[in-house]
């Protein structure tokens, strides 16, 4: 039971209009005042934090906001998962590095030897190469980003963290813009993630019970 | 053959029985809680809690068992149900509940974009509202502002604050915050459409940043800090929220985390569960109140989803379209159903628009929201 010593307004006598509504209004303000206070230090939070990281690794730093989901390397072995989209990235930037083309003259190429780059996929996903460990965490970052462009194909990337629910698309697939390729789990829900536009099936990256992080690569189309 | 006799009418005399026929509402009370735990078991309506209170229910209102009995030191016992109360009456349970919450809950996207937390206040709005509401139909101001707190969609909050501010009303005011949250996929749909554009509702938000694990530890202590700090009748419920949290995110407390997201929640909802329930007695219970009471949840929950969607539309207008008015709904505190509700009618709108997280952000803004205007109405009127 409320107790009257303590109480700011007498908790059992009937409050006036003017009392009830003053309650009201400055509760919310209260409300509002205090949760714009708390954003306020979060602010000011994430801004120490991100100068107290950029100053104590400031070549890490960069790479950081170049691939958002790219993870620590000591994360690396822990999420073998997320590493499968990022090596097909890599592998395909090496192609295109390798092969010296610029990403335009990559494009015709790729699309024309299409079934070359189903191949790369698959090996990937099944044993866990050994020389992943080093050279993953360096060229990944600029290689991401490359990717889905010199590909000439559409990459469709996840949208939010999560599980790979189901895999509704094989390699080779003809699909149609809005078909379900990837059904992915969050929060206990179900999330389709559907194709951005019509063609076929080329590589498909998400593997079912596997974690994927926003902008890992799941399926790609050309 | 006489001692038979008597044997026999001093146990049928003695039985709950004889005194079953003393008021009718008890009978009524015994097939409610059957109703209820049909509701549970049959239909799965929010089994989990609903089998408990609808169990603790139906014990109150069974005659003469003694369950609630305050200790007597002549005789050296005590009420079964009356020591499992005390967690409740002193605010225990909800406040363990919230330790289970904050280990659950990733803070990740508020962090990414803190100016979701005001969509979090301004989904408090049913909370007020509901209180002025509550007023005008004749309860104290202390009971209208235990009632009022339904409308931050917040089992554990609602409970908290009812057992300090009206404990009579406590089980109604459960029921009702418990039900709501329930029905928050159909409640909340018609409202969303209804006070947001078409086009708005198809703003596809831009991606989150990253946050980094360090934010993410500074975060519960930050908040620990400045809002007990602030409002320090929040402390019982923000204390173990972000204590949860911080159990979660620090890295070295796994074991600690994982007990108190399953392990713990699940001991403490047994008896939160079965002590709401037992407050259901027929005398308490079968009122008008009641029916007001659950009339005016609904109210104040239509009115917090009015509040945060209102707000998101003004976001929408002020950051020039980057931000999806349908967020705003996910500011009242249910996690993450509110949040689910926000995803699901945003992609039935456009196929490639993925609010979840973006949800995520005001949904568990809104827990926080709800705790401070909770600690707000505990000071003013003294619980």
């Amino acid at each position: 039971m409320p107790s009257v010593e303590k109480a700011i307004l007498n908790p059992n006598n009937p409050l006036s209009v003017p009392e009830a509504l003053m309650v009201a209004v400055c509760g919310m303000v209260v409300v509002f005042m205090m949760l714009a206070i708390l954003a306020a230090v979060i602010i000011v939070i994430s801004k120490i934090v991100a100068s107290m990281e950029g100053s104590k690794k400031p070549a890490a730093a960069p790479a950081k906001s170049a691939t958002p989901s790219t993870p620590a390397p000591a994360a690396a072995p822990a999420a073998p998962a997320v590493d499968e989209g990022e090596l097909v990235a890599v592998m395909m930037a090496a192609i295109a590095e390798e092969s010296g083309m610029s990403p335009n003259s990559f494009r015709i190429t790729n699309v024309s030897a299409a079934p070359a780059v189903a191949p790369v996929a698959a090996p990937v996903a099944a044993p866990a190469p050994a020389p992943a460990p080093a050279p993953v965490a360096a060229p990944a970052p600029a290689a991401a980003p490359v990717a889905a462009p010199a590909a000439g194909e559409t990459a469709v990337n996840s949208p939010m963290p999560g599980n790979v629910f189901k895999v509704e698309c094989k390699v080779g697939q003809a699909v149609k813009a809005g078909d379900v390729l990837v059904v992915l789990e969050a929060m206990k829900m179900e999330i389709e993630v559907s194709a951005p536009v019509d063609g076929t099936v080329k590589a498909v990256a998400a593997t079912v019970g596997s974690a994927v992080n926003t902008d890992d690569l799941l399926v790609t189309i050309g | 053959m006489n001692f038979f006799a008597e044997v026999l009418i001093a146990i049928f005399g003695g039985s709950g029985f004889a005194a079953l026929p003393t008021d009718w509402r008890q009978v009524v009370m015994i097939a409610v809680a059957c109703v209820l735990l049909y509701m549970g078991i049959g239909k799965g309506f929010e089994p989990l809690l609903l089998v408990p209170i609808a169990f603790g229910m139906l014990l109150a209102n069974l005659p003469l068992t003694g369950l609630f009995n305050p200790p007597d030191a002549a005789s050296h016992s005590v009420g079964f149900m009356w020591v499992l109360y005390q967690g409740v009456q002193y605010a225990i349970y909800p406040s363990i509940i919230f330790m289970g919450i904050g280990a659950m809950t990733d803070f990740g996207p508020l962090l990414a974009n803190p100016m979701s937390l005001l969509l979090g206040a301004a989904a408090q709005l049913g909370i007020f509202t509901a209180f002025l509401m509550a007023l005008v139909l004749g309860f104290t101001p202390a009971e209208a502002a235990a009632i009022g707190v339904i409308g931050g969609a917040d089992g554990p909050t609602a409970i908290l604050t009812a057992s300090k501010l009206a404990s009579r009303l406590m089980p109604a005011i459960a029921i009702a915050a418990y039900s709501y949250m329930a029905l928050i996929p159909m409640i909340q749909p018609p409202l969303m459409k209804a006070l947001t554009t078409k086009e708005a509702r198809k703003v596809k938000m831009s991606q989150l940043r990253v946050v980094s694990k360090t934010e993410k530890i500074i975060f519960p202590i930050a908040v620990t800090i400045f809002v007990i700090l602030l409002i320090p009748d929040t402390a019982p419920l923000i204390g173990m929220l972000m204590l949860g949290n911080l159990f979660r995110e620090c890295g070295v407390t796994e074991r600690l985390s994982d007990t108190a997201q399953n392990a713990l929640i699940n001991i403490v909802t047994i008896p939160l569960g079965l002590s709401v329930g037992f407050k259901a007695t027929y005398d308490s219970f079968l009122t008008v109140e009641t029916l007001s009471i659950i009339a005016l949840g609904l109210t104040a929950f239509l009115l917090s989803t009015a509040g945060g969607l209102l707000f998101g539309n003004v976001m929408y207008v002020l950051t020039g379209g980057k931000v999806n008015p349908l967020i705003g709904s996910a500011g009242v505190s249910a996690v993450p159903m509110a949040a689910r509700v926000s995803q699901t009618v945003g992609q039935k709108e456009n196929p490639s628009n993925f609010l979840l997280m973006h949800a995520m952000g005001p949904n568990v803004a809104g827990v926080i929201g709800s705790a401070v205007a909770a600690g707000f109405m505990i000071k003013v009127f003294g619980g």
